[in-house]
């Protein structure tokens, strides 16, 4: 009875927790890695690097537009799956939105530390 | 556990070689250094060092010189040592910046310079330094100014009118172009002045 119980909320947040670092992943790798050390490295590489200052602007807003666009979707996700939002909820949301990876560590740190008080429980009751 | 820490030091490693410049920095000066003739800008890297402090350009404009200036500062003794050594190895005058014969080529506001038998022209930066909050200016009296080429000629030909009436008659026009070494800020300029 008890373990029906745990079983769906664990594997609800496991589901979360793991859309949540795949967001996390995908910001990462655009934002950190493509937008800041892409054109470093072209810079560092290219025999011959020839951009006009344009051109590097173009990219720039382009990676910034990118940027902006994953942080509204994450804002989105986290709108949707938090039921009953708590201020700290809404706080972390907040946070996302400025500074997503960081946001997004601390909603599955948080999604953790809501589940752990219904499995202690639980597993006292089993 | 070791082997995670392996990969961190070879991460860390290949981060290090890379270019850290602002890429928009980087190509504004690849532009401006491409804005030269080849043979004027072979002082300067094909692209900014990770030491790089500031660069500066300005454009040719009637009687303006052109200019372009990049600044670096060396965090070790013997690496601005063996640079500074190279630029001196390859230099045809060395002056002090408080030299009464370096002529501030791009310096209008105190026009009335002296002009010496041996006509040695220079960018202000070259030897002027602005404050940190860039309120004053002062001519350092402490760098050393290494002229690697100078040379009379139209070094631009942009079919645009560039002579210095004001200077001497083989000198209206010309390029400049040298370093400037400060064994206490352990800086380096290399700049390039072109009428």
């Amino acid at each position: 009875m008890v373990s029906s119980l745990v079983i769906p909320f664990y594997f609800m947040t496991k589901k979360i927790v793991k859309k949540y670092l795949i967001l996390l992943l995908v910001y990462t790798v655009v934002v950190r890695f493509i937008g800041f050390y892409g054109l470093r490295l072209y810079y560092t590489l290219a025999d011959d690097p020839k951009l006009l200052p344009a051109t590097v602007q173009s990219f720039q807003a382009f990676v910034t537009a990118i940027e902006f666009t994953l942080k509204i979707l994450v804002v989105i996700f986290m709108l949707i799956d938090v039921k009953g939002k708590k201020l700290i909820d809404w706080l972390i949301i907040t946070i996302t939105f400025f500074n997503a990876d960081i946001g997004i560590v601390l909603f599955i740190v948080w999604a953790f530390y809501k589940e752990w008080p219904q499995k202690y429980e639980a597993q006292q009751q089993l | 556990m070791i082997r995670l820490l392996y990969i961190g030091l070879l991460g860390q490693i290949l981060l290090s070689c890379i270019n850290m410049n602002d890429p928009r920095s980087q190509s504004e000066y690849i532009d401006y250094r491409d804005k030269f003739d080849k043979s004027l800008v072979k002082l300067f890297p094909d692209r900014l060092p990770n030491n790089m402090l500031r660069f500066e350009f300005s454009a040719p404009y009637e009687n303006i010189p052109g200019r372009l200036n990049l600044m670096t500062k060396y965090f070790s003794e013997k690496e601005y040592n063996e640079t500074k050594t190279k630029y001196l190895n390859q230099s045809k005058h060395r002056k002090m910046s408080d030299d009464k014969c370096l002529f501030l080529i791009d310096n209008y506001e105190g026009t009335n310079q002296k002009i010496c038998h041996d006509f040695y022209p220079i960018p202000t930066n070259a030897i002027v330094e602005t404050s940190s909050d860039g309120k004053s200016k002062n001519k350092s009296t402490d760098s050393e100014i290494f002229f690697i080429d100078l040379e009379s000629g139209d070094f631009l030909q942009d079919n645009d009118k560039h002579s210095r009436q004001d200077l001497p008659v083989n000198w209206i026009h010309g390029y400049s172009t040298g370093v400037t070494t400060n064994d206490n800020n352990k800086t380096i300029q290399i700049w390039l002045v072109v009428w």
